[in-house]
């Protein structure tokens, strides 16, 4: 028996999950996915931002998390030396892969952008879930459709210029994933209750290309220098990049059963596997990535399971 | 979108943007530029259009989405502190005016200012916070010779990466002079050498708090300007610079500060000791040495004060 999860982020500072390489002029590119270029948080990364929270809550008494707990669901680390055995751990956590990027816009402020493809990833992610209904993928929209009337017509997205429709099949599929996501991502929690609102009306679900064109565009570049004594410039200016706050990430999680022969016994320690996890992640904010000291990295969390079958 | 006059006054005015609109956007993704002999030119006027703006709507803040995002912050902080770490808020306002990121001139008209990579509100980064706070500290605070002091320090900004030039070299001389050095002194000179260590305080990108800060347009009048450009330019040869001289037309250059309202600087600390000690210091260093550029020009002094919770 496995116990499968949908974990959603949401990103309450910059996020920088960075890649091992720089990037034309970015000196600290972010992770991005080959095929689509999308920005990504892999699952290497993302797992030990939450063994890292694990650990620090098993410091504290009354997080109910012990040492055991945190070996036994993200597996022994690794030795010094590298020689002594290592076992396992029984979470395996996937990528966090993009759900809705904000772009700046001409009016609101904001809005938050989807496509098809990136859709149609989070329906797999439901069905893994055993979700029983899952709103129905939208077809590619001529350029962009939108939840909400005031998006009808031209809309300023980032660096590009998008005709926006509110109207035929693709903006009622955006409604309908809309409210599905929105109250995945923001709970009930009155704090969140606007976004989740501006999240109903503000979701834009925009064609493939379009898609690309925002992902590399609209994330955040934050260029910094170190200086002297006399304020002139003693290192950089280097470039470094973030997915900006606001960003909504989505990640598949397995926890598997211990290895246990005694079937009472395995399936308690299960249930308390669940009950770590859930205390731990559901409603928390995780620090993910680099750059934590300039407090970047906040991301909230809500934690899906998976039905009992 | 596009700058003209609007007939009752001779100042130009952008078209099409709003009161909500993104200086992302406006500040970052727009040029109007004219067909010159010597390429495209950037008429003062558009200039003109987008300063403006940015004074008259202070950068498109939004008050109902500043005080949203002010709550959710606050919400964040006390997850935090929940997880065990300690929290302090500082309220920052500025004494005069504030220009923080001149040099991110990310557009064409070559306005810079530092704004928030979503809702693209002027911003204090926390990179700048903690500079400038380290800066101070290092100067006023610190006691070279004294490992403790030194050691407080460090605690609370860390230690930053060793300067892999100075290692290289350090290896280069240490194969010459290899032969006469025992090992044991070897081993002891690279103990003394400090190793890269995390700072215990998170600083975080200080948002406007309390309603938006207001955003004013300034101007600096360089006199002389072809004596100075040929004196910044590598490639004027000493008999070919331009004399200093009064009838030099003085250009005046516009750009944009923040005059007006509060940030709230959020620090993050793993204990109430370098929590407490980062604070003090930051109080004293936004007081004493200024954020951002033109500090001796009276620009970036900063009045700091508890957050009212």
């Amino acid at each position: 028996m496995t116990t499968e999860y949908l974990a959603y982020l949401y990103a309450e500072s910059p996020v920088h999950a960075g890649a091992p390489e720089s990037l034309g002029v970015l000196d600290d590119p972010i992770q991005r996915e080959s095929s689509t270029t999308y920005p990504v948080v892999w699952g290497q990364s993302l797992k030990g931002a939450l063994r890292q929270a694990a650990r620090e809550a098993s410091d504290s008494e009354a997080s109910g998390w012990e040492r055991e707990d945190v070996i036994k669901i993200f597996g022994s680390e690794v030795s010094a030396g590298g020689d002594g055995a290592t076992t396992p751990g029984l979470l395996s956590v996937g990528d966090a892969q993009l759900v809705a990027l904000p772009v700046p816009t001409l009016t609101r402020t904001f809005a938050w952008a989807t496509c098809p493809i990136i859709l149609g990833r989070l329906a797999r992610k439901y069905r893994a879930l055993g979700r029983g209904s899952i709103p129905g993928l939208p077809d590619q929209p001529s350029d962009a459709a939108a939840a909400a009337g005031h998006w009808d017509g031209k809309q300023a997205l980032g660096p590009l210029v998008v005709p926006v429709s509110a109207e035929g099949a693709p903006a009622n599929a955006v409604r309908t994933w809309a409210a599905s996501v929105g109250g995945g991502v923001f709970g009930d929690d009155p704090v969140f209750a606007p976004f989740r609102k501006k999240f109903s009306d503000d979701l834009l679900l925009v064609k493939t290309e379009v898609m690309g064109a925002l992902g590399t565009e609209c994330t955040e570049v934050s260029t910094r220098v170190q200086l002297k004594q006399n304020k002139t410039v003693e290192n950089g200016p280097f470039q470094a990049e973030y997915l900006p706050a606001e960003t909504i990430l989505a990640a598949s999680l397995t926890l598997r059963e211990p290895f246990e022969k005694d079937a009472e016994k395995r399936r308690g320690l299960h249930r308390r596997h669940q009950e770590r996890l859930r205390d731990l992640l559901d409603g928390a904010l995780l620090r993910i990535g680099g750059d934590e000291t300039l407090g970047k990295g906040l991301m909230w969390c809500r934690l899906h399971q998976a039905e009992e079958r | 979108m596009h700058p003209k006059g609007d007939g009752t006054t001779d100042r130009p005015v952008l078209v099409g943007v709003e009161d909500s609109s993104n200086p992302l956007i406006v500040l970052r993704r727009t040029a109007f530029p004219t067909p010159g002999d010597d390429g495209p030119a950037f008429p003062v006027a558009a200039k003109a259009a987008l300063m403006g703006w940015a004074d008259e709507k202070n950068l498109g803040q939004d008050p109902e989405l500043v005080a949203q995002v002010a709550r959710r912050r606050s919400h964040a902080l006390a997850a935090l502190e929940k997880a065990g770490k300690t929290v302090r808020r500082v309220d920052l306002t500025p004494e005069w005016r504030l220009a923080v990121g001149l040099g991110e001139r990310a557009n064409a008209h070559e306005v810079g200012l530092a704004l928030h990579g979503c809702y693209g509100w002027p911003q204090i980064p926390g990179s700048t916070l903690k500079g400038a706070t380290a800066q101070w500290a290092w100067e006023e605070q610190v006691d070279r010779d004294d490992p403790e002091s030194v050691q407080r320090f460090l605690d609370v900004f860390g230690a930053p990466l060793p300067d892999w030039k100075e290692e290289q070299r350090r290896k280069e001389n240490g194969k010459e002079d290899q032969k006469g050095k025992a090992a044991g002194q070897e081993q002891a000179e690279a103990a003394e050498r400090r190793s890269a260590a995390r700072g215990r305080v998170r600083f975080l990108d200080a948002l406007p708090s309390g309603g938006k800060v207001t955003v004013t347009a300034d101007v600096m009048t360089p006199h002389v300007k072809p004596y100075r450009d040929a004196l910044m330019s590598d490639k004027a040869k000493p008999e070919e610079l331009v004399p200093p001289a009064e009838h030099h037309q003085p250009v005046p250059v516009s750009f944009l500060t923040v005059s007006g309202g509060t940030f709230t600087a959020d620090l993050v600390a793993d204990d109430t000791g370098t929590a407490d000690l980062a604070c003090a210091w930051l109080k004293a260093a936004v007081d004493d040495i200024g954020v951002g550029a033109k500090t001796s020009a009276g620009y970036g002094y900063l009045t700091a004060n508890d957050h009212r919770r």
